[in-house]
């Protein structure tokens, strides 16, 4: 539903990590703009863009958060990650030591935010020679962290709408399990008033968000 | 007198220098105006070179003279042999021969005195784009055919390489010879002095002119500026001064040019850089050229591995469209060059990315100078920014976010609010 000066039902806020040189800013340039470029500058510190899109008839708002990819930035980067709906790691599917630097990089969500969706990318996916990521071993890491993997080509614009669309859906998804969730709450803690409060606040207190 | 005397001996300079301009007017001033020439002391040479010719011209009219210069010329290679090595006696002569003329020169002073101005107009301009080397060269061919057989001598002599060979060769020749090639050294020395004195009586013109530009863009500066307090002690120069406080008067001249609308004009740029980051290595006694040899080392160091996997991936990333595409190949090299030499000069701050932005924008600067690059980025992330902006988690860069944040609350508090409502607002959706 959009409020008074509202243009959009739902904002969201996404943020892309991942070494350097995978692809981030590519990415989403190609998603923002659909435009593309070998020779885009370095993203210092961070970046953003916004796009707009519909989701089964409700306007989506992103506002997609771009991050510099060097271990050093990582201290202002991380700053980024409050209230954030969505990470999307990207790894280079040419460059294996991009997709071993995944585990760091989820590592770095746990430690700034937590209950938050997460998607894996494989950048670069357009030259089958020089590729060395291989996809099975991608959708298995994947799997063993409940994470979804997509492969795309900012280059070649393959699977980057797809990418974003469903993953915007995943999170318009988990908005609304959360929502409807904290309203079944809502609805039994007025019938059970009293009794259970004390532990109600323990669990609350263990649901909050760390920052 | 002096000034027209001055103008004189420069127009002399043109007529010998540049025998394409070499009209009959100019030669007839020069005769006509020997008074000047003569006054001047060390000229000897030109006296010698004046005095025969004007007497094998004593019976011809002075407007007609010129037209026989060539036969002056060989003249002037009879001349010594009358006189035989006598040259005092040669002076003598001259000098009288010019008094004489000089009786004869108020006649067409006044053209003289116009065309002296005109000339001296013409060859300052003329000058001013000819280097002093093209007009030595052009002077030496134009005496080649002047006096053939001095100037024939003297090349020869020139072709002895050792002395030993010169003085032989001398000791050969007959004594007419040895006096026509006597007068031809005069004559040359005689032409080069006159060359230097003019030269530097052009620099010292110059340098007082410069000075004066100086001291009027020290008063704009000081008008205009925005804070008269500081700026009281501002003396502009394009390079900074010798003297004690020169650096920091040229420094404090440099700060109030930056506060103009228009800052530091952009052909300023490399020589304000370099002068700045010289100043900066001399501070801290810096041996630079060790510094080169190591930061530019072809041999690998040991970090030089991970700093490189990093340069790599941004070298074609610069914003700067010379880098990329097969055609960037040359510029990334050097780009990486300066970048790795960095790298190995402050191993604390290593490479950071956006330094390739910085890098390629100084090699811009530098027109692809490396060690002038390397120098540029020493004195800006050593110096002029906050110490750990780019190193230690870029602690110094937080600070800074945090100042500006400050800094944007008190003086646009409009904005400031605005944008703390957007946050807010994202916030409570994130809910």
């Amino acid at each position: 539903m959009a409020g008074p000066g509202k243009d959009y039902n739902h904002l969201f806020k996404l943020l892309i990590i991942g070494d350097s040189n995978v692809g981030k800013s590519s990415l989403l340039l190609r998603f923002a703009d659909n435009s593309f470029s070998g020779s885009y500058i370095t993203t210092i510190g961070v970046d953003f863009k916004i796009r707009t899109v519909d989701i089964d008839g409700e306007r989506v708002k992103l506002q997609i958060w771009d991050t510099a990819g060097q271990e050093r930035f990582r201290t202002i980067t991380s700053t980024y990650y409050r209230n954030t709906h969505g990470v999307i790691i990207v790894y280079d599917v040419t460059n294996p030591e991009s997709f071993v630097n995944v585990k760091r990089w989820l590592n770095e969500i746990t430690q700034n935010c937590d209950n938050v969706c997460k998607i894996l990318v494989g950048n670069k996916n357009d030259d089958p020679s020089k590729k060395q990521v291989d996809s099975q071993d991608a959708m298995r890491f994947g799997e063993s962290v409940g994470v979804r993997v997509f492969e795309t080509s900012a280059k070649e614009n393959i699977n980057v709408e797809e990418m974003f669309m469903a993953f915007t859906h995943m999170v318009l998804r988990t908005k609304k399990q959360s929502q409807s969730r904290a309203e079944r709450e809502r609805e039994r803690e007025k019938e059970t008033v009293d009794i259970n409060s004390h532990r109600h606040r323990e669990r609350r207190k263990r649901g909050k968000k760390c920052c | 007198m002096s000034s027209q005397a001055q103008d004189v001996a420069e127009l002399l300079e043109i007529d010998i220098c540049n025998g394409d301009i070499c009209s009959e007017g100019e030669s007839g001033v020069f005769i006509n105006s020997g008074t000047g020439a003569s006054l001047l002391d060390g000229f000897s040479a030109f006296q010698q070179w004046t005095g025969p010719s004007s007497r094998s011209s004593s019976g011809h009219d002075n407007t007609k003279r010129p037209r026989d210069s060539a036969n002056d010329t060989s003249s002037l290679s009879l001349y010594p042999q009358n006189n035989g090595l006598g040259s005092g006696a040669g002076d003598r002569v001259t000098l009288g021969d010019l008094q004489g003329q000089a009786l004869r020169a108020p006649r067409s002073s006044i053209v003289d005195c116009l065309l002296v101005e005109l000339y001296d107009t013409y060859s300052s301009a003329r000058l001013s784009v000819d280097s002093p080397d093209s007009s030595t060269e052009a002077s030496s061919s134009e005496l080649f055919c002047r006096s053939n057989t001095g100037s024939s001598f003297l090349q020869e002599l020139q072709e002895k390489h050792t002395r030993r060979h010169q003085v032989n060769y001398l000791s050969q020749k007959a004594p007419e010879e040895l006096s026509c090639v006597i007068v031809e050294v005069r004559y040359r020395t005689g032409l080069q002095s006159a060359k230097l004195l003019r030269q530097l009586k052009r620099r010292d013109r110059l340098t007082h002119k410069l000075q004066k530009n100086y001291d009027i863009i020290t008063a704009c500066l000081q008008a205009v500026s925005q804070k008269r307090r500081v700026d009281t002690r501002l003396k502009f120069t394009i390079e900074p001064s010798l003297g004690k406080n020169g650096f920091q008067q040229w420094y404090d001249a440099l700060k109030a040019v930056v506060r103009l609308p228009t800052g530091i004009p952009k052909e300023w740029r490399k020589r304000v850089w370099l002068t700045l980051a010289d100043q900066y290595l001399h501070s801290i006694s810096i041996d630079w050229d060790k510094t080169l040899r190591f930061a530019f080392n072809e041999r690998s160091n040991p970090d030089d591995d991970s700093l490189g996997i990093q340069i790599v991936k941004d070298l074609h990333r610069t914003g700067c469209s010379s880098y990329s595409g097969q055609e960037g190949e040359q510029d990334r090299v050097v780009l990486k060059r300066v970048l790795l030499a960095y790298a190995r000069w402050n191993k604390a701050v290593g490479y950071c990315q956006g330094f390739n932005v910085l890098a390629a924008l100084i090699l811009d600067v530098t027109e692809g100078n490396e060690s002038h690059a390397l120098k540029v980025m020493i004195y800006l992330i050593d110096k002029v920014l906050p110490e750990s902006y780019f190193a230690n988690n870029l602690r110094s860069l937080s600070v800074d976010m945090a100042v500006f944040r400050d800094l944007l609350r008190m003086k646009l508090p409009h904005l400031s609010q605005h944008l703390h409502l957007l946050q807010k607002t994202a916030d409570r959706e994130a809910g």
